[in-house]
């Protein structure tokens, strides 16, 4: 190696950098791959958006979960401000509330409306024995979801004794 | 009246101390080693080994000895095994009762745990067999989840035959066009689950929690007839008049169950074991760190107890 000149070394410098920006890239598509719904944590897990608001949360209870149990969802934002008193008033830009969805529910079938860093939600009584998952997304103050959507979940394991 | 006070004070430590060790006084009552049982599954390994552990702590000699889940009920009727960790409702029910019968062995309570384990298969699969997770849409699909050596039939991948459960019985009661596989072992039964669920393949099998399985994978529990005790017991009962088994299985409780006459030896040693008592999520939480996470039982159970002093140092109380 010594005797290979100046080119060579520049060269040799390249090709360790291309190895280096592939071994990077190759660690950050492992960390997206663990970051598939399937692959969430239990307890916390949130949607980042790049620019955008983005939301977390948590539960008190994520395993045997009974039908018509009460759960405590902790909520964090981020570049959001939660606030009640602006729902059902005009727009502001990245203020607004959110609504707590079961599994695809959407619109206005949802299980709480809220703006508070604590919610309970009710499981209904009705309900199949298996994976649930609780959504937390946020609205604008009109009530329409913030474009792009910001989402956080948490899953649950519910069975009937 | 300085001094009476320095008095009383030294008189109310000397008490204190008195009563603190008199709660574990005369422990341990024998040398003998307490013989803890051992089955195959990583939960019951954490619970058996925490337990093993606080039983240590307070001076007792403790040996874990590999039993059958359900045949070890002789060894703990003879005395040859002293103390079983984990006896589900789900499976253990029968055999428990039965045993409890004899006088030889006694009901050291409920862990804590509330269990539930069934036919399951993952979210994805209800597009293919859309009547689930109703137990009469299985026959429909049968097809669905078949497999190059059950085809025409469905394939059903239980436990471990040692985890007893009725599943051939319930299969043949219900009339389900299914072939009951059982896993070799419970890491065998997970590494095809997860295969499948990586691959989005078929697959019905016998998933249980307090277990990571649930909320890693997610999938639904089949809807069978709800467990009644006349369900196992009377063939009379249920759609199949000819047939017991012909329902789901119980869900509820994981008990703690040992030895009769050990309770006279180590008296404050099964009021440990009575007093043990941990939920669904610190018992997935700490399963997860096992076999997801590649962690060693012992260092778990270590992380555990160095977290959770004040919860297992009341177990230790002896009245």
């Amino acid at each position: 190696m010594k005797l290979l000149g100046k080119g060579s070394k520049i060269m040799q410098r390249l090709v360790l950098l291309a190895a280096m920006l592939a071994l990077t890239s190759a660690c950050s598509g492992e960390k997206a791959a663990d970051n598939q719904p399937g692959d969430k944590s239990p307890e916390t897990t949130s949607t980042n958006v790049a620019e955008g608001p983005a939301v977390s949360v948590s539960a008190d209870k994520t395993h045997a979960v009974q039908p018509g149990d009460e759960i405590t969802l902790t909520v964090t934002v981020n570049k959001f401000t939660l606030d009640t008193s602006k729902i059902g008033k005009p727009n502001e830009p990245n203020v607004g509330h959110y609504r707590v969805y079961l599994d695809d529910a959407s619109g206005d079938n949802f299980l709480a409306d809220s703006a508070a860093d604590t919610v309970k939600v009710k499981i209904p009584d009705v309900i199949t024995d298996g994976s649930h998952q609780l959504r937390v997304v946020l609205h604008n103050n009109d009530r329409s979801p913030v474009t792009p959507a910001a989402q956080g979940d948490v899953w649950l394991i519910v069975y009937r004794l | 009246m300085r001094s009476k006070i320095k008095r009383l004070a030294v008189g109310a430590i000397a008490a204190a101390i008195m009563v603190s060790t008199s709660a574990m006084s005369g422990t341990p009552e024998s040398k003998d080693p307490i013989i803890l049982t051992i089955h195959d599954w990583t939960g019951q390994y954490i619970t058996t080994h925490i337990m093993g552990r606080v039983l240590e702590e307070m001076g007792y000699n403790v040996k874990y000895q590999q039993a059958d889940y359900i045949a070890q009920f002789a060894g703990l009727e003879s005395g040859d095994l002293h103390v079983a960790m984990e006896m589900w409702e789900t499976t253990g029910k029968q055999a428990m009762e039965e045993s409890l019968k004899t006088g030889k062995t006694i009901d050291l309570g409920e862990t804590g745990m509330l269990a539930i384990e069934e036919w399951w298969y993952p979210l994805y699969m209800k597009e293919k067999c859309p009547g689930l997770p109703d137990w009469k849409a299985l026959n429909k699909c049968a097809k669905v989840f078949s497999t190059a050596e059950t085809h025409p039939k469905g394939r059903y991948l239980g436990g471990p035959v040692t985890w007893a459960g009725f599943d051939d019985e319930r299969a043949e009661a219900l009339g389900l066009d299914f072939e009951v596989v059982h896993a070799g072992t419970d890491a065998a039964l997970f590494a095809e689950v997860k295969s499948a669920y990586e691959r989005k393949a078929p697959i019905l099998a016998w998933i249980y929690t307090p277990h990571w399985a649930p909320i890693k994978f997610k999938g639904e529990w089949v809807n069978f007839p709800r467990y009644t005790d006349d369900c196992y017991n009377k063939p009379e009962w249920g759609m199949n008049k000819k047939m017991a088994y012909d329902c789901g299985k119980p869900r509820g409780w994981i008990k703690k169950v040992g030895w009769k006459a050990g309770n006279d030896k180590w008296p404050c040693a099964y009021q440990a074991v009575r007093n043990f008592k941990i939920d669904n999520q610190s018992m997935g939480e700490m399963i997860g760190k096992v076999d997801l996470e590649g962690n060693k039982v012992d260092g778990v159970v270590d992380d555990w107890l160095k977290t959770n002093k004040g919860t297992w140092k009341k177990w230790t109380q002896c009245s």
